[in-house]
């Protein structure tokens, strides 16, 4: 198969007969991409299952109004993100009610129940020491560290300035760095 | 510290998600669609009950309006008409003074156009004035 550019794939979905086919090439170029951004913050393989067919269905009742302002693949991120956002808080609210308990422990059960987790002793450590960190850190350490994303990148999906985001990462190497001599890996 | 992903997915996890991610949308859009047909009655008329408010308070409106400027005959009718209503909702303590004026009304007919011109040349009244005026 060809790989279509995203302004073909645009301009294909505008037409109304070949709506379904667009997407599914759409669907085929990036769902791994959104896949691992949603399940870096989810943790749980069913959690981020439900959250990316949610953030698909935005991303299709959307993309008739999408101008190119921005790259498609950063505004089907932003969504992704934002959606996987949401549905953390929606959990943390359901589990602590009202009072939103302490997210690192949801976020830790998640890690240790999840039967897609396939890591050894010094990776979940490492997940532990990510999971610990502030939201906007550990967005940025993801993003940076795994998917090794440009800070520019980075901006245009987080819409926070590339100094915000290096300052972001330098503090969150150093707390993953002060986790892991503490837990003496 | 090794950088590989640890994380896992289920088997042919991503040749299926497509067909899934599709499925979840025509079901959603039909959804839609039902619910959009269940909408109450209520709900459905809502647009023609707001037509029909602003056609009354419209009308309502004019009616106003034009019984301010409209032509003295019509007055006259809607007094004679007032008064009629304002009898019939008047209570027994008032009648006395309400038969007054229904007599007051009745004599008047009775005045004839002799009387009138009498009246008005007994008065110092200008009738040249007076005709000019009209």
């Amino acid at each position: 198969m060809i790989n279509k550019s995203d302004d073909d794939i645009l301009e294909l979905f505008r037409e109304e007969a070949n709506k379904e086919e667009a997407f599914g090439l759409l669907l085929k170029k990036y769902q791994e991409r959104l896949y691992w951004q949603i399940r870096k913050i989810v943790i749980s393989h069913d959690d981020a299952d439900d959250v990316l067919q949610n953030t698909c269905v935005k991303i299709w009742k959307g993309l008739g109004n999408f101008h190119s302002k921005s790259q498609l693949f950063t505004w089907m991120y932003r969504i992704a993100t934002n959606e996987a956002l949401s549905f953390l808080k929606d959990k943390q609210r359901k589990q602590f009610g009202s009072g939103n308990g302490d997210l690192e422990e949801l976020l830790l059960a998640s890690l240790e129940s999840d039967p897609y987790f396939d890591g050894d002793t010094a990776q979940l450590e490492l997940q532990k020491a990510i999971v610990q960190l502030p939201e906007k850190q550990r967005l940025v350490f993801n993003m940076k560290y795994f998917d090794e994303m440009k800070y520019e990148e980075i901006s245009g999906i987080l819409q926070t300035s590339v100094g915000a985001l290096k300052a972001s990462y330098h503090h969150a190497v150093k707390k993953i760095e002060s986790f892991l001599i503490s837990r003496e890996v | 510290m090794k950088k590989d992903n640890p994380y896992k997915v289920p088997e042919n996890y991503f040749d299926n998600l497509g067909a899934q991610i599709q499925n979840k949308i025509k079901e959603e859009e039909k959804q839609l669609d039902q619910d959009e047909k269940k909408m109450p009655l209520i709900v459905q008329l809502k647009p023609y009950m707001w037509m029909a408010a602003s056609i009354f308070v419209l009308v309502f409106a004019a009616r106003i309006i034009l019984s301010t400027s409209i032509s003295p005959e019509y007055k006259i009718a809607s007094f004679g008409n007032e008064k009629n209503q304002v009898i019939a909702h008047v209570d027994s303590s008032e009648i006395d003074s309400t038969e007054i004026d229904l007599e007051f009304f009745e004599d008047l007919s009775e005045v004839t156009s002799d009387d009138i011109i009498d009246y008005l040349s007994d008065s110092d009244i200008d009738t040249e004035i007076l005709l000019a005026n009209l």
